[in-house]
């Protein structure tokens, strides 16, 4: 019998043990500060590994202005990964950005979010952005504010446009004589990375995007269409252009292609506007500018997304000071802050992006001639990027139509 | 009395580890053969759906190829590391100048993080090399390897075996040290030559030790994970996505923690099957001094 007891102690010593790991951080805070006993902590979760430092300086604002709260920033490389393995063990942080993509939609049926419609906050918040997160999550509340927003465009090297005289292109047909005549000139017209599949996206979107608009996706789901009716044309326009692309296409990454753009190896680069900030880090004196990408010789629009949108836990300890933080993060003022070095549109009212690179897509924003990224409307799981790497590697169009249908057929259950 | 006072203070140097090891790794394992009968996403609601995940498992043309590539990858680099390591355990073994210095320097892989290792490898493959190709006009490796669907699982071999070998040449040289010297001395007066002495001394002795590094060198790279991550995610397409990738990258990120689950089962039962058989083949040629 004492030998029961003895080892049921035994037994809650070591639970007690384990408790004091997983202990929560707030008494574990108090106790090596010793300062203040009400100091909270909040956990800023936040996926932009190319953004900590502009965050770290919000944040030191912010702890300046409300000396009782903590803010500690949470940024590991494979964001997605982690936020759902935290899902699945209901660990969610106070505060976290998402990329408004297929992975808000998740996370925010999930159920774990806050509900923020009707927030007041959301009257300076551009509505367009507030839809397109709202069909993302397939719901009427609101899960997470816009903060910024991305587009996807063609970069390119001013230097090597005046030098050769090029004008910017509107149609898809003007799009590859101008690929033509920049290769003619003994120059490398396109810089591409397919090396790391995301960079397929950005191209492929805005073709997809321009070419099928967003009602393919509600045919789609009545079963009206399919990919292999549909994507044919943009697989093919994917196709051509590859051989405008001289570099190591497969052998390059995205770190190594905004490098060699930067060093002015290729006179375009079918990118987001995210790769403007490490392009300009790496090149500095670079003569740089983007442009929509022409995908088709109808109209063309911008293809834009949320790039930052931020949710509040809905189980978090310190819903107050959450709410406290997120507001500040959404201050017109702070919002620019952030734009001027993150080269991104903002989702709210009073912030404007003054990047001369960025001007000539300041005007599609104006009138709000954007549709949304095609990606983010596949089911979650749907490596489209992967397909399109191995249809570009060789891969038949057959099977890469085939392979769309039979993965939606299967990720959409 | 004092027996059973024994059996209380190993009790209790016990219990703690058990516990540990039921909390985070027992308990873990038996939920996630729990959930691969569910439709469970990761998060969320889930349904039981009975033996369905099992049944797609054998159905699912990524994961047959990810059992293709990590067939390929973990055969030839067992043989590879196998014939390297002991190569140069038996070099080591003998009376080289500064022997002990290159012991350490040839376990020093080992020692390294397999990302870190990766990445450099990464930077060879894709930018050292290339480079050389480019500039000596050498066709072949003018583009990086791990942009090539046919040729990348050969760069992870060739980052895996770098890796692994260190580990297998210090289990053969402690095997090699177990050979009594005169062995050698009494087959030499017979007047066996160096590769008879090798192979009729020396091999069938370290059987026990190549038993044990064929079958740990197997079940390390079969369970391939760090050096795709840092070479090639995978790409490209999924050429050289291996199993554990695919279920860590689809059952995370993409949504199928339920249909991976079954994936991870059924693939504990592969390993655990290979490792049995590779055992009872090995130790039947195995000899007792």
């Amino acid at each position: 019998m004492n030998k029961m007891i003895k080892g049921v102690i035994v037994l809650l010593l070591a639970l007690l043990v384990l408790a004091a790991c997983g202990g929560d951080d707030t008494t574990d805070n108090e106790a090596s500060n010793g300062t203040s006993g009400d100091q909270v902590e909040l956990e800023f979760f936040q996926f932009k590994s190319e953004a900590v430092r502009e965050f770290d300086a919000l944040i030191e604002k912010f702890e300046a202005e409300n000396p009782n709260i903590k803010v500690v920033q949470n940024n590991s490389p494979d964001a997605d990964t982690v936020l759902f393995s935290r899902l699945s063990q209901n660990d969610i942080p106070d505060v976290l950005t998402i990329n408004g993509g297929v992975t808000f939609g998740e996370v925010a049926r999930a159920g774990v979010l806050k509900d923020l419609s009707g927030d007041p906050l959301l009257d300076t918040v551009t509505d367009e952005y507030e839809d397109m997160l709202k069909r993302l999550s397939r719901t009427d509340e609101l899960y997470a504010f816009p903060h910024s927003v991305n587009a996807n465009g063609v970069i390119y090297n001013k230097t090597i446009f005046n030098d050769l005289g090029l004008e910017i292109p509107t149609t898809w047909d003007e799009f590859i004589s101008l690929l033509d005549e920049i290769q003619a000139a003994g120059v490398n017209p396109l810089m591409s990375t397919y090396g790391e599949a995301w960079t397929i996206l950005p191209p492929l979107n805005t073709i997809a995007s321009n070419t099928h608009g967003m009602e393919f996706f509600d045919e789609l789901e009545a079963g009206n269409t399919s990919f292999t009716d549909v994507y044919g044309e943009i697989a093919e326009k994917l196709l051509t252009l590859l051989p405008y692309a001289e570099n190591d296409v497969f052998g390059s990454d995205y770190n190594m292609g905004n490098t060699a753009f930067a060093n002015g190896e290729a006179a375009m680069y079918l990118q987001g506007v995210w790769a403007l900030g490490p392009i300009l880090e790496a090149n500095p004196e670079l003569e740089v500018g983007v442009f929509p990408m022409p995908a088709t010789n109808g109209h063309n629009s911008i293809v834009s997304g949320v790039d930052v949108a931020i949710a509040i836990a809905d189980d978090s300890d310190h819903p107050e000071e959450a709410q406290q933080f997120v507001e500040f993060l959404l201050q017109p003022e702070n919002v620019e802050f952030y734009l001027e070095t993150q080269r991104m549109f903002a989702a709210v009212d009073g912030a404007e992006q003054t990047d001369p690179a960025l001007q000539e897509l300041q005007p599609f924003f104006e009138v709000g001639d954007v549709l949304p990224f095609s990606d983010h409307y596949y089911p979650q799981g749907y490596a489209v990027e992967v397909m399109f790497q191995d249809y570009i590697l060789g891969g038949s169009l057959e099977d890469l139509l085939a392979e769309m249908d039979s993965e939606y057929e299967r990720l959409s259950q | 009395m004092m027996d059973k006072k024994n059996t209380r203070v190993y009790l209790m140097m016990v219990l703690p580890a058990l516990v540990l090891f039921f909390s985070f790794h027992t308990f873990p394992l038996l939920q996630g053969i729990f959930y691969s009968f569910t439709d469970y996403r990761g998060y969320g609601d889930w349904n039981f759906i009975g033996i369905d995940n099992y049944i797609n498992v054998f159905r699912d043309p990524r994961i047959l190829n990810s059992y293709q590539f990590t067939f390929k990858f973990a055969i030839v680099s067992t043989v590879l590391v196998n014939i390297i390591s002991l190569t140069v355990a038996l070099g080591l073994n003998s009376k080289v100048k500064f022997h002990k210095t290159l012991r350490g320097i040839y376990f020093m892989p080992n020692i390294l993080s397999i990302l870190i290792v990766g990445f450099v490898f990464k930077f060879i493959f894709s930018v050292f090399i290339p480079e050389i190709g480019q500039s000596f006009g050498i066709e072949g490796i003018a583009k990086s390897i791990l942009g090539n669907r046919d040729y990348a699982w050969i760069a992870i071999v060739i980052v895996g075996v770098w890796q692994a070998a260190a580990l297998n040449v210090i289990l053969y040289l402690s095997g090699l040290a177990t050979i009594p010297e005169d062995l050698y001395e009494a087959s030499g007066l017979d007047g066996a030559s160096k590769w008879q002495q090798f192979r009729h001394v020396t091999f069938p002795l370290i059987a026990p030790f190549f038993t044990i590094n064929m079958v740990l060198a197997m079940k390390n790279f079969l369970m391939v994970f760090d050096h795709v991550v840092a070479l090639t995610g995978g790409g490209p397409g999924r050429s050289t996505q291996s199993i554990s990738l695919l279920i860590y990258q689809d059952g995370f990120t993409g949504g199928q923690f339920a249909l991976q689950s079954a994936n991870a089962v059924v693939y504990f039962f592969v390993i655990v099957t290979i490792s049995i058989i590779q055992i009872r083949f090995l130790q039947k040629r195995e000899v007792q001094l």
